[in-house]
């Protein structure tokens, strides 16, 4: 096998998207709720009162003037342009998280990013937590992480849908590109660098004396006494205690890129990883959230939910929840698409009411046709039958990335508000959607009943 | 599904290649570059080095130094990041920094502001330290001690 074969083996050889879209959602939802939570409440009050200070102590990043240079080398930004950025960035965030134009979000989101973090450290105030996500995020705006799980895959499904006027056999989590793996295996790599850097560094400056219990006593107690963290300095009594934690932290650091070449070893790096940053958070006051939000990009996520999926089948005896729906009907169609969208468990079967009538006619004893047209019916594979309002909850408990939505439906008094708002939606639905041709028009199926 | 041989496939790959690459590069050079001053032409591509000095017991941690200046008035104040227009990191590494390094350059910099809102110029600046020692038990406390004094001289235009 040839170099080139190997190298493409090794970063394109095709990957599931869903792996590289979760990734995408963790990265930039915890950047946005970052931006949101940080810069509101701490960094802007930094930023203004960087804009008072003298051009003398403002020292831009290369970055920053590569960014800035359209408007000449020594341009410094105002707080007002800062702050119409910072919207910018917002806006950017919220379209990458979703999945809208995301390419385009995700590019315009990770410039942004880089802009406030870089104006920020322009002014001698330097750290590190926040390089990695810069990183990251510039990684995934090249990548197809918007391929899945996104409102612009969502539309094209059911623009495919529509064309064809039939619900569509597909399964996101079976979903692969050639090009999913690189941005993860990038990611990954730059974090084991990171850590590499961080041993590296350690063995250059004091080699292996640098684990001999005092050295963390002495962080402990010189950022515990700044930050007046009592559980820094209490912890900086038990000096063998730390001598072994150090002795950890250099095995952590110094054998992470392990993770490169045995993957399934980030099943002990990351719990330890997870700890290391926790205690570091806990104990020395530096927060690294960052580092362990990008940590999902070690996760196989696809196969993970496939493993949830086998073991649920089989707790359920492979029976199926079926919906039953208007085969005619393209809002229907659409309906059922947006549901399989999320059905990542397989738990769903749906079912063309007018085909499968004739077998469910008498199970469904003292309903017609038309009801089942008129509403939304489930059938439970325990025989019972759920309808409307309660069906919609019924199929929202089989679908774990809708969860959160059943809050709203189990709210107090929803199940006496929600039937008929639920009906109402149902019966003027036609309403809410233009349609091309007539092919919405619910047609007359009394004459089946 | 193996590797896509089509051409289209073929120029994204090599284009993909590149970008990874030059990923590679930066992370790689950073991450083998111990210069900390780098780091203002490397961003967002950084190095590791926090907390690699090793420490041992009896040293002395100064977490708490505090400034405190002359005025040609003869009078003596002590330097709060706010008299400066600085953040508490700005202070500690910047200007602090400065001063443990005797740095005149550096220092008159960050005393213009000073001389701005109050009209007054420091003739010297002593850093006043209150440390604690390590010990194999924890922490112990040690007297305030006065580890570095500069004296200011100015140009005309400062």
């Amino acid at each position: 096998m040839s170099a080139r074969e190997v190298w493409n083996n090794y970063w394109f050889n095709p990957a599931p998207l869903l792996n590289l879209a979760i990734c995408r959602i963790a990265a930039v939802g915890f950047q946005l709720a970052f931006l949101l939570w940080n810069f509101q409440y701490s960094n802007f009050t930094v930023i203004k009162g960087f804009s008072e200070q003298p051009d003398t102590l403002y020292s831009p990043l290369l970055v920053l003037r590569f960014l800035t240079f359209p408007f000449g080398s020594h341009y410094r930004p105002t707080l007002e342009v800062v702050e119409v950025v910072y919207w910018i960035t917002i806006f950017a965030g919220v379209l990458s998280l979703i999945g809208l134009m995301t390419n385009l979000g995700l590019v315009a989101f990770a410039a942004g990013c880089l802009f406030l973090q870089s104006f920020i450290y322009s002014f001698g105030d330097f750290h590190h937590a926040e390089a990695v996500m810069m990183i990251a995020l510039s990684i995934l705006a090249l990548s197809p992480a918007g391929a899945v799980l996104s409102i612009d895959d969502l539309r094209r499904r059911l623009l495919r849908a529509r064309q064809r006027s039939q619900l569509e056999e597909f399964n996101i989590l079976e979903e692969k590109s050639p090009f999913a793996r690189w941005p993860i295996l990038l990611i990954q790599w730059i974090i084991v660098l990171l850590y590499t850097s961080a041993f590296i560094s350690k063995m250059f400056h004091s080699g292996m004396g640098w684990m001999n219990g005092y050295t963390l006593q002495y962080i402990l107690i010189e950022d515990g006494l700044r930050d007046q963290n009592h559980l820094g300095i209490w912890l900086g009594q038990f000096h063998t205690l730390l001598q072994i934690l150090q002795i950890i932290v250099m095995l952590f650091q110094g054998t992470f890129f392990l993770v490169l070449i045995f993957p399934w070893t980030a099943v002990l790096f990351l719990p330890m990883g997870v700890a290391f940053h926790t205690g570091n958070y806990v104990f020395l006051s530096t927060p690294f959230y960052q580092w362990v939000t990008l940590y999902a990009v070690f996760v196989p996520w696809t196969q993970a939910v496939q493993f949830l999926s086998r073991f649920r089948r089989v707790q359920a005896a492979q029976k199926k929840v079926e919906i039953l729906y208007d085969g005619q009907c393209p809002l229907c169609i659409r309906s059922m698409t947006q549901l399989r969208y999320f059905d990542w468990f397989n738990r769903l079967a749906y079912s063309d009411v007018l085909k499968r009538w004739p077998s469910v006619a008498e199970r469904l004893h003292g309903t017609t046709l038309d009801d089942c047209l008129r509403e939304m019916y489930v059938l439970l594979p325990e025989g019972s039958v759920r309808k409307g309002f309660f069906a919609f909850r019924e199929i929202l408990r089989h679908l774990p990335p809708l969860w959160p939505l059943l809050v709203f439906f189990h709210l107090p008094y929803a199940s006496r508000f929600g039937p008929p708002i639920y009906n109402f939606v149902a019966s003027n639905r036609f309403r809410f959607k233009k349609c091309d041709d007539d092919t919405c028009a619910r047609p007359d199926h009394s004459n089946r009943t | 599904m193996g590797i896509d041989r089509n051409p289209q496939a073929k120029v994204q790959r090599t284009v993909v290649s590149f970008i990874i690459l030059f990923y590679l590069a930066l992370q790689g050079s950073a991450t083998f570059t111990m210069n900390w001053r780098f780091i203002s032409y490397y961003f967002p591509f950084v190095n590791y080095p926090m907390y690699t000095a090793t420490h041992y017991e009896g040293e002395h941690v100064r977490p708490g130094n505090i400034i405190v200046g002359r005025l040609d008035d003869n009078s003596e104040v002590e330097i709060h990041e706010k008299d400066l227009g600085l953040n508490y990191w700005q202070f500690r590494w910047g200007f602090g920094g400065a001063v443990l390094r005797g740095n005149q350059g550096e220092i008159v910099k960050y005393l213009l502001y000073y001389k701005g809102a109050n009209g007054k110029r420091f003739t010297s600046l002593t850093v006043k330290s209150f440390p604690a020692i390590v010990t194999r038990e924890g922490m112990r406390p040690s007297p305030p001690e006065d580890i570095r004094t500069v004296q200011l001289t100015y140009t005309d235009r400062e």
